[in-house]
């Protein structure tokens, strides 16, 4: 692994110290959600630990295969986040969600991972991390733009179900 | 007579259930029930915009799942409880939702003739941003009928009018719609206004 940072584990928990900060915003503000964000705090370290071990491995194992195998585990995930909020969407919506996740995401990564870094598109320590960047965005955009149509098609709700009924063409 | 519509053994999400309905075209026919019968809901799954859990409709002897929906509802127009006009002027109201539709649009002339239909009589270029609700809803029933439909549904049509309106409005419709053999589907909470306009009636039951 080059390049590699390591940080000890005295280092790593100063990060609950942000969390502490939180808390402390909470409380004063009167905001009794302190057991979610402590169950929240929980499932972060259990996901980062995993994470942890699994990329720690790839990045000392580095296989085209693991690299193939952690991204489309990412894209799989993104679209079940975006798909169980939308669960009303009809079929071609999703199958239009899953494809623009997928297609746009794989071809930003080439892009990012061959023109602009100038690696190996297979080189886990770089893939990887731009991966997980790219469609944790992509994944909130997408989410963001189901929650505004919505939201669109409840206030536009009386005009569009009159042009519907007017034998308008959606 | 031609029968224009005739519903059999329909069922909405289990639990609305319809009578066998046979509707003859040209007539005056409104649909009658307590609140939350499936008044409004019959007339949504005539026109197409919701679909039943089993039964059938046929429309002039097709079944309406095998027509084109947007076909269908070009020839059945449903006018819903609220009306909605864009933030324009009467006119441009007739103009844009016949751009939408993608049909020729009629001359002025015509335009007046279907306003005074609906008793409404004001200037084309009126605003409708100032008008009130029940104005509202009479324009919006003169741009229903510009469509020329085969069968006119209207859903409480009169909710918004005081009596002598929702007479002047019923006559001239049901005159107009006789004359140009449109079948008219009122769903409507006023018995008086049935007994008076209806040719037949449809009482709806309600869940099982």
């Amino acid at each position: 692994m080059s390049g590699a940072v390591s940080i000890s584990i005295q280092r790593f928990l100063i990060i609950y110290l942000l969390l502490i900060i939180v808390l402390a915003i909470m409380k004063k503000s009167n905001i009794e959600q302190t057991k979610l964000l402590f169950v929240a705090s929980m499932r972060m370290t259990v996901q980062l630990v995993i994470a942890g071990f699994v990329l720690t491995y790839i990045f000392k194992n580095p296989h085209p295969v693991f690299t193939m195998v952690y991204i489309v585990a990412m894209i799989a995930f993104a679209i079940h986040r975006v798909l169980s909020k939308n669960r009303e969407l009809n079929l071609g919506f999703k199958i239009a969600i899953g494809a623009s996740l997928s297609i746009s995401g794989i071809a930003v990564i080439l892009f990012f991972v061959i023109a602009i870094v100038n690696q190996d598109i297979f080189n886990p320590q770089y893939t990887i991390p731009l991966s997980g960047m790219i469609f944790g965005n992509a994944m909130t955009g997408v989410n963001l733009g189901t929650k505004t149509f919505w939201e669109s098609l409840d206030s536009e709700r009386a005009r569009i179900e009159t042009l519907l009924n007017f034998g308008v063409e959606p | 007579m031609v029968k224009i519509l005739e519903i059999s053994d329909l069922v909405f999400m289990e639990k609305i259930h319809y009578p066998n309905i046979s509707i003859e075209q040209g007539s005056i026919v409104f649909i009658q029930g307590p609140s939350g019968s499936g008044k409004s809901t019959l007339i949504r799954l005539i026109n197409n915009t919701i679909s039943p859990s089993s039964g059938r409709i046929l429309f002039n002897g097709v079944n309406i799942e095998d027509i084109n929906s947007i076909d269908l509802r070009r020839k059945i127009i449903l006018v819903g409880q609220s009306p909605y006009l864009f933030n324009t002027n009467i006119k441009e109201n007739f103009i844009l939702f016949h751009k939408f539709r993608e049909t020729p649009f009629p001359e002025d002339k015509k335009l007046m003739e279907y306003l005074h239909i609906c008793c409404a009589n004001f200037p084309l270029d009126t605003q409708c941003i100032n008008l009130s609700g029940g104005e509202k809803q009479r324009i919006f029933l003169a741009i229903a009928l510009s469509f020329n439909p085969q069968i006119l549904l209207l859903d409480e049509p009169t909710s918004a009018l005081d009596s002598s309106t929702a007479d002047c409005v019923m006559v001239n419709i049901t005159q107009y719609c006789k004359e140009n053999h449109i079948t008219l589907l009122i769903v409507s909470h006023d018995t008086v206004l049935g007994k008076q306009y209806a040719e037949q009636i449809i009482r709806i039951g309600g869940m099982k």
